[in-house]
């Protein structure tokens, strides 16, 4: 039950991590200034809790978490979120929240294409489905 | 910008945010147990996401600073709630399997109409067409994680 309360939480979250950011970036900002300001705070965050969580694991990463993990950083928040912020300061949260939300549409297109992963019928509707509501979507006024 | 041109690069760069998003979940599917614990793997990204955005973005924040203080709070507070968002989701995994998870984190587009309705009505303008776009994209979300997990 925690879990469920948990998960709820973050998507609670994520939602007025979004109203927030339409309402800092109504004025003249630019949206990479305003995307980096955005991360100083979550970065000081999980670095704080993965400090207390994780101290013992640091010593033992490899440089190679750091490339991996880093590349993921840039194509995250610096396309992603940048991206996102772009896209809410541009059409508004409620149009820009379900199409980056769309993300395990394409998750499983790569997934599929560059890890060999199969498909099968539930994921196919499910694609078919998003891509419905994109359209519905992009096409509102 | 007209409002027209303006419409049209939003919806790219929402559909380019989904796109990036779902690069890097691919990124983590192939990285995340071997080689950092997940918290310590998602603080080593947003540190190398910090950094490519401080190259990009850091030269406006003095400015920024001094022009509007507000605004600086209100993305300092974004980023609160967005990590928030991630060190929930983290323990939420921690404590009942992803096929449970997954989809009620997918309902964010949901909590957006629901916040941008109570709170930003004069920002925001929420058709029935939006509604439904937005349910659909979250149903088709839940769908894929069941299929995934099956």
């Amino acid at each position: 039950m925690l879990g469920v309360a948990l998960a709820i939480t973050a998507a609670c979250c994520w939602s007025i991590s979004a109203i927030l950011a339409r309402l800092g970036l109504q004025g003249g900002i630019r949206a990479s200034t305003g995307t980096f300001i955005s991360t100083i705070s979550s970065l000081l965050l999980l670095v704080a809790l993965a400090l207390i969580v994780n101290l013992d694991d640091l010593p033992t990463l490899l440089p190679l978490a750091f490339l991996w993990f880093g590349l993921t950083g840039i194509v995250n928040y610096v396309m992603g979120r940048q991206f996102n912020y772009l896209a809410i300061k541009r059409i508004g949260v409620t149009k820009a929240t379900p199409l980056f939300s769309s993300a395990p549409l394409f998750a499983m297109v790569l997934a599929v294409i560059f890890l060999g992963e199969s498909i099968n019928p539930p994921i196919i509707i499910g694609s078919l489905t998003i891509v419905a509501g994109l359209y519905l979507v992009v096409t509102s006024q | 910008m007209s409002e027209r041109r303006n419409g049209i690069t939003g919806r790219t760069f929402g559909l380019g945010a989904g796109l990036a998003y779902g690069i890097s979940a691919v990124l983590i599917r192939r990285s995340v147990g071997d080689l950092a614990p997940p918290l310590v793997g998602a603080a080593i990204a947003m540190a190398a996401g910090s950094l490519g955005l401080f190259v990009l973005g850091g030269r406006g924040v003095k400015s920024s600073l001094v022009e509007s203080k507000k605004t600086v709070a209100l993305l300092l507070a974004s980023g609160v709630a967005s990590a928030c968002g991630v060190i929930s989701s983290f323990f939420a995994l921690s404590l009942a399997p992803v096929v449970v998870i997954s989809p009620l984190q997918s309902t964010t587009p949901l909590f957006a109409l629901l916040w941008s309705w109570l709170f930003l009505k004069q920002m925001e303008r929420i058709t029935l067409r939006l509604v439904l776009g937005s349910l659909l994209v979250v149903s088709g979300v839940i769908l894929i994680t069941m299929g995934k997990a099956g």
